[in-house]
């Protein structure tokens, strides 16, 4: 005859077993551990009857109920792994998944395309040895004129037309201002650029600014010639513009310059072949630049026996408008948000 | 200044030089050019025609039919509508096949007659602006000459860019450019006809007082004159260089003005009283009426010329309507004299008189070209006036100085500069083709300027590697990579300190970077309101709209904020820009230092003290942010009394360093400012001196180990007055005990009973943490203890309990 105990025991298997084989989650199967599996749960319960048990039967119950925690066990592990399997298996599936739908928005600001092309020339400068310096917007005459070899009453003054202060001073017509303090500010030989914004007393449409911005450069060396100059420029214009550009000199008149050029650099348009945008010329007048006039070096405090160098200013609000197909300057001071958060750079690009 | 071709081709052979060619070479050695235009191309077919008959049209007003002798077979019927066509007339025919004025001429009915050609006027043949009547030519010329063969109908006008000519006062005539172009193709130059004898009478009496402002004073009368209209040839030069012919006097002193570059000026005799001419400076407030009818006030440095009695011409810039060539006139007196550049330009400049004249006066002329002109005038009107002859010796009063030695220089320096490998004697051969003189003696070169290219533009052996190099090509030069040393490397402090803010700013706040102009808009001042800053006024503003410079940023950022906020509901705008405050030292430059000015917008809340909060909480987190990322300690206390009008003082702040300097103003933007700019209250403003954080210490970063032993927090309610800050909470529990204090969080501010009025609770969890140990709460309690009994005594505060 079967004892009572293993009849009970046989029915604890079969609800164990079947409790979970059912479990609809990790948690029912927790509770069926925790039921049945327990140290007083009712399974391992069970080994406590064996003292009612025939001494002759305990070994024979003792292992059928050890035999039945492992049967349980083991269901429990093929539940449990079914479950993940059936969670995996959920997770690996979403028909109604839109990946193109708009992600959470990250709120974005932008740089002002003057601090874009401003931050790009720096970098670029600044890797090929440049200091990139900045001077005040209000100079003194003998900064913006006078040291610069151009003394009052001078045609040449014509040429740019400038605002006057109440206390004598002016608003700077040009970066070239930032030239003989550079001289005095440090010890040649060196290389800068000195950005900036400039001011002229002119009337304003799409192409003019009485507020405009520049970049000025100077080096300042022992020996210092027009292939030096020519080939300099060919460099850090080929980083400006990204791609090898073409560049010639023809004579220019700028008093602080000796000998003064305009520079052209090959159209970027057509590369040379004629095109509207270069007159059909090839050509593209950027820049003004030349050999430091020795008067200037002089007045920087630098002997034109032993020091020689060349200069050159770019339109910086010029190359801004050329690099995003800005038509008009305007919009560059206008401080419009709907114009200034189109420029999405970083200023590293 | 436009320069013709068949002009330049007097002094200088062109042939064999296209217009293309003569164009690059002047760009690439000389000069800048606006524009080349040609002139005529259509009309070297236009002949000589003389009208045989002239007969109306029936039913057609001012038509008549013309039979003219075009020179070749037979007469050809031309219809015609100028008032002047008549039988025996000598004129201008354009055959069928020529272009004029853009429109090629066909062989036509006109009025229901056949016309085959059109007889020209001089405007339609590019001579004049002359369209009254066709060209009435001398009865002389044989029909079916060529017109191009005898008038400058087919030629080519250069402009040149003014600015790339101003050093070089040789190259404001034609002849100067000639020269170029003579030294660029080796080709000879001829020189103008000067050949004139001397008249038989005195000359006139001239005396300069002002020697200094007149070098050169040249004076020849000549007599025999009949004023009328130059010969059209003449007149069409001019009219192309721009200058309107008058009349044959006049247009010969423009004439030499547009040959040699020198101006001359022709006075009537009759009105130069006491046959003397007297050069002096002008006294102040004097006034005289210029030939333009214009009454001019004179300033003491301006130079005048005078005669017995009276002024008669403004030196260098005008002459006067008393003594101009009149109809009648039939003896002038010729100035032709060199001033002083500096004194004509400013008299020009400021009488707002610029003329051909002064443009020239004032680039420094070669002394030794007022002879040569006074002589070219009195040629070119003899030439001119068959009766003419000059009716005095030259007067020349001179105040010569001493030739500029010579520029000595070398082949070395020459070749260093231009990177070229010249020997001494093609720089010398280079440097004589432009008419300098050259003695080179082995690699030394010394080198005398001619006088036309002494008085302003070469004077150091600088200026001669220009010379060399323009003349030789700088194309021809290859380009050379210099040698570059390591340079020590420098950051620009306020560069590299805004490019931090900007990062910060932009890709770390969101926010958006403006740029505005560094002149106050006084327009959107009257707006918003002034603040009492001392301004620096411009001298001559653009506008009225535009007469200071910025002397605060706040309002750039506001302007920018009215304009873009209609587009956008959220907005974080800022600029950094320099302002100006007039320097408190004469003679010194003002103070210009650069600020950031910073503007939020945010969605608006359900009443105005809700939307200005939580817009100076937007604003206070991006600077909270920005100083964070920055390692700037900067402590923010309830505003005080320099607060920009344009915040709301009752919720604004002041921004201290730790040593207690102002940096700044953050606020909820002033009621009355929001109305104005018509935005809502939800918006706030900073605006902070950049140049006193760039300054600040800022600390290095530096690694702290991961906490070993735990942080035991540590809740503190404290009941204090409403005036006591958070700020001011919160530098009290750190400061109580300055390793322990690790984080200090306010958790809740509760108002309302039990509290008191005018009392508010602050709930603060603090965290206290020891690197060393695990903190006993008996320890803590000791901290806290003191930091209550510190707060009472400081900021009125009690334990809430
Ligand atoms: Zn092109």
């Amino acid at each position: 005859m079967t004892h009572p105990a293993s009849v009970e025991l046989a029915a604890l298997r079969d609800e164990a077993l079947r409790l979970a084989t059912n479990a609809a989650d990790d948690a029912a199967l927790d509770a069926v551990v925790q039921a049945f599996l327990g140290k007083s749960g009712r399974l391992k319960g069970h080994l406590k009857r064996l003292g009612s048990v025939p001494a002759a039967e305990r070994p024979a119950l003792g292992k059928a109920v050890n035999d039945t925690v492992t049967e349980v066990e083991a269901a429990i592990a093929t539940r449990r792994k079914a479950l993940g399997d059936a969670r995996l298996e959920a997770a690996l599936s979403d028909p109604g998944f839109d990946p193109t739908l708009p992600g959470a928005p990250v709120a974005r600001g932008t740089l002002h395309p003057l601090t874009l092309v401003d931050q790009r020339l720096d970098e670029i400068f600044r890797s090929m040895g440049f200091y990139v310096l900045d001077y005040p917007e209000v100079d003194s005459e003998h900064y913006n004129f006078e040291a610069l070899n151009i003394p009052a009453d001078h045609p040449a003054r014509d040429m740019q037309d400038t605002f006057w202060l109440n206390d004598g001073n002016l608003l700077r017509t040009h970066t070239s201002a930032g030239q003989v303090r550079t001289m005095k500010a440090f010890a040649p030989p060196f290389r800068a650029i000195f950005p900036g914004r400039v001011f002229r007393y002119e009337a304003t449409d799409a192409s003019h600014e009485h507020t405009f911005h520049q970049v000025e450069g100077l080096c300042i060396d022992r020996h210092v010639s027009v292939p030096h100059l020519q080939a300099s420029m060919k460099t850090l214009l080929s980083g400006v513009f990204g791609r090898e550009v073409k560049v010639r000199l023809r004579p220019g008149y700028f008093p602080f310059v000796e000998p003064g050029f305009e520079l052209d650099i090959g159209c970027l348009v057509c590369d040379g072949a004629g095109c509207p945008v270069c007159k059909r010329s090839g050509w593209v007048e950027l820049l003004p630049c030349g050999l430091v006039h020795p008067n200037v070096l002089r007045a920087g405090g630098l002997d034109p026996d032993e020091w020689q160098g060349w200069a050159f200013g770019l339109g910086l609000s010029r190359l801004v408008m050329m690099r995003y197909k800005i038509d008009d300057i305007r919009h560059l001071l206008a401080g419009d948000v709907r114009f200034l958060s189109q420029f999405s750079g970083t200023g590293l690009e | 200044m436009k320069y013709s071709l068949h002009w330049i081709g007097k002094y200088v052979d062109l042939e064999g030089l296209s217009v293309d060619t003569i164009a690059a070479h002047l760009i690439r050695s000389v000069c800048e050019l606006e524009s080349v235009v040609h002139l005529g191309a259509g009309l070297s077919r236009v002949c000589v025609a003389r009208v045989l008959t002239a007969e109306a049209i029936a039913g057609k007003k001012h038509l008549q039919l013309c039979s003219v002798d075009v020179g070749a077979g037979a007469p050809v019927s031309v219809v015609c509508g100028a008032p002047n066509a008549r039988a025996g007339l000598v004129t201008a025919f354009a055959p069928p096949g020529t272009v004029v004025g853009g429109r090629e001429i066909k062989v036509a009915s006109v009025g229901g007659v056949e016309s085959a050609g059109m007889l020209c006027s001089a405007a339609e043949l590019g001579l004049t602006e002359d369209h009254g009547g066709i060209l009435e030519l001398d009865a002389a010329i044989a029909p079916g000459t060529l017109v191009s063969t005898f008038l400058p109908i087919v030629d080519t006008v250069i402009e040149v860019d003014n600015k790339s000519i101003t050093h070089r006062p040789d190259l404001w005539g034609h002849l100067g450019l000639a020269r170029e172009i003579a030294a660029i193709f080796e080709r000879p130059l001829r020189l103008p006809d000067t050949d004139v004898p001397d008249g038989p009478g005195h000359p006139p009496a001239v005396s300069v007082d002002r020697p200094d402002l007149c070098p050169r004073y040249v004076a020849i009368a000549i007599a025999g004159l009949t004023v009328a209209p130059s010969p059209i040839a003449i007149q069409a030069l001019l009219h192309r260089c721009g200058v309107r012919p008058i009349s044959n006097v006049v247009d010969a002193t423009n004439y030499v003005l547009l040959e040699l570059g020198q101006p001359v000026h022709a006075f009537d005799a009759r009105e130069l009283h006491g046959g003397r001419i007297v050069v002096r400076a002008a006294t102040e407030g004097e006034r005289v009426t210029t030939l333009d009818a214009q009454p001019r006030t004179l300033g003491a440095g301006d130079l005048l010329i005078c005669d017995a009695g009276r002024p008669i011409a403004l030196a260098g810039v005008m002459g006067l309507l008393n003594s101009e060539v009149r109809p009648d006139t039939t003896e002038v007196v010729l100035e032709a004299a060199t001033f002083r550049p500096d004194c004509v330009r400013r008299a020009a400049v400021r009488l707002g008189l610029r003329t051909e004249a002064s443009a020239r006066f004032e680039k420094s002329l070669d002394p030794l070209t007022p002879p040569i002109a006074a002589r070219r005038f009195a040629r070119l009107v003899m030439d001119l006036i068959p009766e003419a002859r000059v009716s005095s010796r030259l007067a020349d009063v001179w105040a010569k100085a001493p030739p500029p030695a010579p520029i000595r220089t070398t082949a070395a320096y020459v070749n260093q500069r231009l990177g070229t490998a010249l020997a001494p004697a093609e720089i010398a051969r280079l440097l004589e083709r432009l008419e300098f003189g050259v003695v080179a003696t082995g690699d030394a070169i010394e080198v005398t300027v001619p006088s036309f290219r002494a008085t302003k533009d070469v004077a150091i052996p600088e200026d001669l590697v220009e010379e060399v190099g323009r003349l030789y090509g700088y194309d021809r030069i290859p380009a050379d990579q210099p040698r570059a040393p390591i340079p020590v490397p420098y950051r620009h402090p306020d560069r590299t300190f805004h490019r931090a803010i900007r990062t910060v700013l932009s890709f770390g706040a969101a926010a958006t970077e403006i740029q505005s102009y560094s002149f106050d808009s006084e327009p959107f001042l009257d707006r918003i309101g002034r603040a009492s800053l001392p301004r620096l006024g411009v001298r001559n503003p653009i506008s009225s709209e535009q007469t200071h410079l910025r002397p605060a940023l706040l309002p750039s950022v506001l302007a920018s904020l009215e304009r873009s906020a209609p587009h956008a509901p959220r907005l974080r705008l800022y600029e950094i820009g320099r302002v100006f405050t007039p320097a408190t030292t004469a003679g010194e430059l003002p103070d210009q230092p650069y600020r950031l000015a910073l503007a939020v917008r945010v969605p608006a809340e359900a009443d105005s003290a809700a939307s200005q909060r939580a817009a100076y909480f937007d604003l206070k987190g991006v600077l909270d942010f920005l100083f964070d990322r920055l390692g700037l300690g900067i402590l923010v206390a309830r505003a005080g009394e320099g607060t920009p009008p344009w915040l709301n003082p009752a919720r604004s702040a002041e921004l201290r360093t730790a040593d207690g300097r102002v940096a700044g103003h953050a606020g909820a933007l002033h009621p009355a400012v929001a109305e104005a700019i018509g935005v809502g209250l939800e918006c706030a403003a900073a605006e902070l001196d950049l140049e006193l954080l760039r300054d600040l210490p800022r600390p290095e970063a530096r690694y702290v180990a991961t906490p070993r032993f735990p942080a035991v927090p540590f809740d503190l309610s404290v009941i204090v007055p409403d005036r006591v800050t958070h700020a001011e909470i919160e530098l009290r529990i750190r400061a109580a005990h300055a390793t322990w204090v690790k984080d200090v969080a306010l958790t809740g501010v509760y108002r309302g009973a039990p509290i008191p009025d005018g009392q508010k609770s602050a709930t603060y969890r603090i965290l206290f943490q020891s690197a060393d140990r695990t903190l006993a709460m008996e320890e803590v309690n000791d901290v806290v203890k003191v930091l209550v009994e510190a707060m009472s005594h400081d900021l009125g505060a009690w334990l809430r309990v």
